[in-house]
């Protein structure tokens, strides 16, 4: 080793850090960082408020944060929706947060012995086909996105450091970073992407080659989720779900999420997204569940997509909230409305199909 | 835990503050360390950290009991009996975890192929991570205790962290107690050039192992190893080639982060790769690969072996195939790794043959001694020791005799239709900077250009500082989260 000096090594390590932080703003001008929010923004607010619809579903979930904002409005704050989003989906994911997260909240007691929360009456359960497709792997989102510090001490004491509670420690380590988008992006390709949009400008014809090629991934994907989909661990979370729910005298109603049209073939919507359907149906029935089969027969077009193909953009997002309070969600802002309209009665809603 | 994982993120700043804020007395110095290499052991098999204090507890032991026991020109019955124990302990277990299975399996077939039911029940064990090495380890102490160079430790506190320093406890480098006993004798003290160093050889050690191993492996490596046949054989040679890069950077990169995590607590552990594909010979190969270990292999099998009284005194071909077919299966259990072996065996003994039949050409005719230092024989020399090498990677990698046969046979045919596995310009730019990473790495070690790589790490401190971040940020958007594990922590 060479010998060196405390003044160049502090000014080689303060040189470097100015180095990355003035990287990552100037990437932040391209590339801005996207905030979310998870189970742990939901949970906290849970804490803090009493609302009276909880939704529960993957990054879908989402969009009730734009249709709570508009039924608060349409309501004067009478009806209060919390959304908890499970990144990445799966129902036994769900039915853990809800056993987990939602429910010591749900019957946490204050001081007169009275509930904290006693306005939650309903929740929605949002989902699509992917949440039940067992693909052999454990889900990774549970220790990323729903774990507390304690579940993971328990669970890496059990089985020590293992890939699947790592990703626990990667999810704090992202939020610690959270204003980093050098931090935010690693190895996910939002930045070079927009650093070479940047430099290149946009290229229509690549583009287009780009969202074909992506477009059959997708078609092709949802095609294979018939081999898998409905794994019975999944569909035995969901009834658990309903189980529970109904024992607290919760309303619930399941919303299977759109998708984007052209990700849907003829034979997947035939084969995965029916079978999904009838499944969850046959869950939901013998408890009264209404379904609404929204993952074809919605308004949006390919244009109300992101570039993900799966989220919805703030304009479709708007559009659909529009959609529902118009339609099979219209008790949101209609109480005496009543939940009882199924999937049946879907094309008399004007829905695309 | 792994030293390039996001773990490391939370357990080495909060272990060094602790480390560095307390007293500079070893008395706070070796207990923290000992409790962080216990943590870190447990990270990977809680339940089996017994197994590790177990064997611990016995080797300090019998060294000190060793250290009590009289001296003689010859061991006495008593001291052969300590080190017949501590040996006997070690391989036993050794052998029990990493190898019962293989052999109840190789002894099923064999009894299938003899007519006979496989009766064996064939185990699988989870193994202690990072057993091969710091059973290595301690039977090296205990030797050189047995031998008369190295007195034993007198503190269990002291032995435990020797045996299981966290940096090196999962895939080395294989320390031996002349190394670092001394250095827990006596306090550390944070310096400039430990923190320059200690940050030098963790950023190589991560550029090597998160960077260009874990990408030559999941881009190039992996998908072809899985399917040679749809591959053109320029595919499988730089599959092949993908894969000699691989296994360096993950087993080197790791040796390198070893060190730079040992420098940040003020301990220096050996190297353990020294440029190998620079090797022109089979015997330089070995001093520059996997050090540690060979140095290992021959110290305390080998030298034993062909200078003790045993049928094989003398006989030092023999000595190299004992010597790689124990290096074989210590890689793992199983016949492709002895295969593997017994080839580099075979590798040193032709060698040592060739070497003795060219000195006696020289000593008729010196001319062969200029041809010998000529660039012909030396790039010769390079091409073919090289090509063994990474040839000889082939059962290394295959999971089974037939897979490596077949990729062996592949490599010479006509191949299918699918090139590189590389799909976008992205992959393309990436494939050809880890290359030219590798490449670099290695020229900038010759001697017409180390003085150029010395220049530009000597550059002023303020070109350094702006070359670091630019690294960092480089790794930040291309180092994807969620590493592989260790090749070499599996052996």
């Amino acid at each position: 080793m060479s010998r060196h000096s405390w003044r160049s090594v502090l000014l080689v390590g303060a040189l470097a850090a100015t180095v990355v932080v003035a990287c990552d703003l100037a990437v932040q001008r391209v590339v801005p960082i996207q905030h979310q929010s998870e189970v742990e923004d939901a949970i906290a607010e849970l804490r803090r408020s009493d609302p009276t619809v909880l939704v529960l579903g993957s990054s879908h979930a989402r969009t009730w944060e734009v249709v709570g904002e508009e039924v608060a409005r349409r309501t004067n704050g009478a009806t209060r929706i919390l959304a908890v989003p499970v990144e990445f989906g799966k129902l036994r994911v769900y039915d853990w947060v809800l056993r987990h997260r939602i429910l010591p909240l749900l019957d946490d007691l204050g001081p007169d012995g009275r509930p904290r929360r006693p306005s939650v009456s309903h929740v929605i359960l949002v989902t699509e086909w992917w949440d039940s497709l067992d693909d052999g792997t454990p889900p990774a989102n549970l220790p990323s996105r729903a774990w507390t510090s304690r579940d993971f001490l328990e669970d890496a004491t059990k089985h020590g450091l293992v890939a699947y509670n790592r990703n626990w420690l990667t999810s704090r380590w992202l939020r610690l970073t959270r204003g980093s988008i050098l931090a935010q992006d690693r190895g996910y390709g939002r930045v070079t992407k927009g650093l070479v949009r940047a430099i290149r400008g946009d290229d229509p014809e690549s583009e287009r080659q780009d969202t074909i090629f992506r477009v059959r991934k997708w078609q092709r994907m949802i095609e294979a989720g018939a081999e898998g989909v409905c794994a019975p661990e999944d569909m035995a979370a969901l009834a658990d779900m309903i189980s529970i729910l109904e024992d607290r005298d919760l309303d619930v109603t399941i919303v299977l999420y759109p998708r984007k049209p052209a990700t849907i073939t003829p034979r997947a919507e035939e084969t995965t997204l029916a079978t999904y359907a009838r499944e969850v149906r046959r869950v939901a029935g013998p408890a009264g569940v209404p379904v609404h089969d929204w993952s074809t027969q919605n308004p949006l077009t390919d244009a109300d997509f992101r570039d993900d193909f799966d989220h919805v953009t703030p304009e479709g997002n708007r559009l659909l909230t529009e959609w529902m309070l118009d339609g099979d969600l219209r008790w949101l802002v209609a109480p005496d409305a009543g939940d009882n309209v199924t999937a049946d009665a879907k094309p008399a809603l004007g829905g695309r199909s | 835990m792994s030293l390039a994982g996001v773990e490391m993120v939370f357990f080495l700043p909060v272990l060094l503050l602790l480390y560095w804020i307390g007293p500079r007395r070893i008395g706070w110095q070796n207990p923290l360390l000992l409790l962080a290499s216990i943590l870190f052991f447990a990270s990977w098999t809680p339940r089996l950290l017994p197994i590790l204090a177990i064997s611990i507890l016995v080797d300090w032991i019998l060294g000190r009991a060793l250290d009590a026991a009289p001296e003689d020109a010859n061991p006495t019955p008593r001291r052969r009996l300590l080190f017949g124990t501590s040996l006997a302990f070690n391989l036993c277990l050794l052998g029990f975890f990493k190898y019962a299975g293989f052999f109840a399996a190789s002894l099923n077939d064999l009894f299938t192929a003899m007519g006979l039911p496989p009766s064996l029940p064939v185990l699988r064990l989870v193994l202690p991570i990072g057993i091969s090495y710091w059973t290595l380890s301690k039977l090296a102490y205990v030797a050189d205790v047995y031998w008369g160079r190295l007195r034993a430790c007198r503190s269990l506190l002291t032995f435990a962290l020797h045996a299981s320093f966290f940096p090196q406890l999962i895939a080395g480098p294989i320390v031996r107690g002349q190394e670092l006993l001394p250095q827990w004798s006596r306090p550390r003290h944070l310096t400039p050039s430990l923190v320059a160093g200690g940050a030098s050889a963790f950023l190589l050690g991560f550029a090597l192992k998160a960077w260009a191993a874990d990408w030559l492996g999941m881009a190039i490596a992996t998908p072809i190893f899985s399917e040679p046949l749809i591959y053109s054989r320029g595919a499988r040679w730089i599959g092949l080639l993908a894969y000699a890069g691989q296994i360096f950077g993950d087993f080197a990169g790791y040796s390198f982060l070893a060190i730079g995590v040992g420098r940040f607590f003020g301990v220096e552990l050996p190297l353990n790769f020294r440029y190998p594909f620079l090797s022109r010979s089979l015997p330089e190969l070995w001093t520059r690969w996997h050090i540690t270990l060979n140095r290992w292999l021959f110290d305390y099998i080998y030298g034993p072996l062909t200078t003790g009284e045993s049928f094989f005194r003398g006989r030092f071909e023999l000595g190299f195939l004992v010597v790689f077919l124990a290096s074989g299966l210590w890689h793992g259990a199983q016949w492709t790794f002895v295969l593997w072996g017994l080839l580099h065996g075979l590798g040193l003994v032709v060698h040592f043959r060739w070497d003795a039949f060219y000195k006696s050409r020289c000593r008729r005719d010196r001319k062969w001694v200029a041809v010998r230092r000529g660039a012909p024989y030396a790039v010769s020399a390079w091409v073919i020791t090289q090509l063994f090498f990474v040839l000889t990677l082939i059962p290394f990698r295959t999971p089974t005799l037939a897979a490596a046969g077949e990729y062996f046979r592949l490599l010479f045919v006509r191949g299918g239709h699918v090139g590189l596995p590389i799909g976008d310009l992205e992959s393309l730019a990436n494939f050809l900077a880890i290359a030219a990473f590798l490449l670099g790495y290695h020229v900038l070690e010759l001697d017409r250009l180390r003085g150029l790589r010395d220049r530009v790490l000597g550059l002023p401190a303020p070109v350094r500082g702006i070359a670091l971040g630019l690294v960092i940020v480089f790794f930040l958007i291309f180092v994807p989260v969620g590493l592989g594990t260790f090749i070499y922590a599996e052996f």
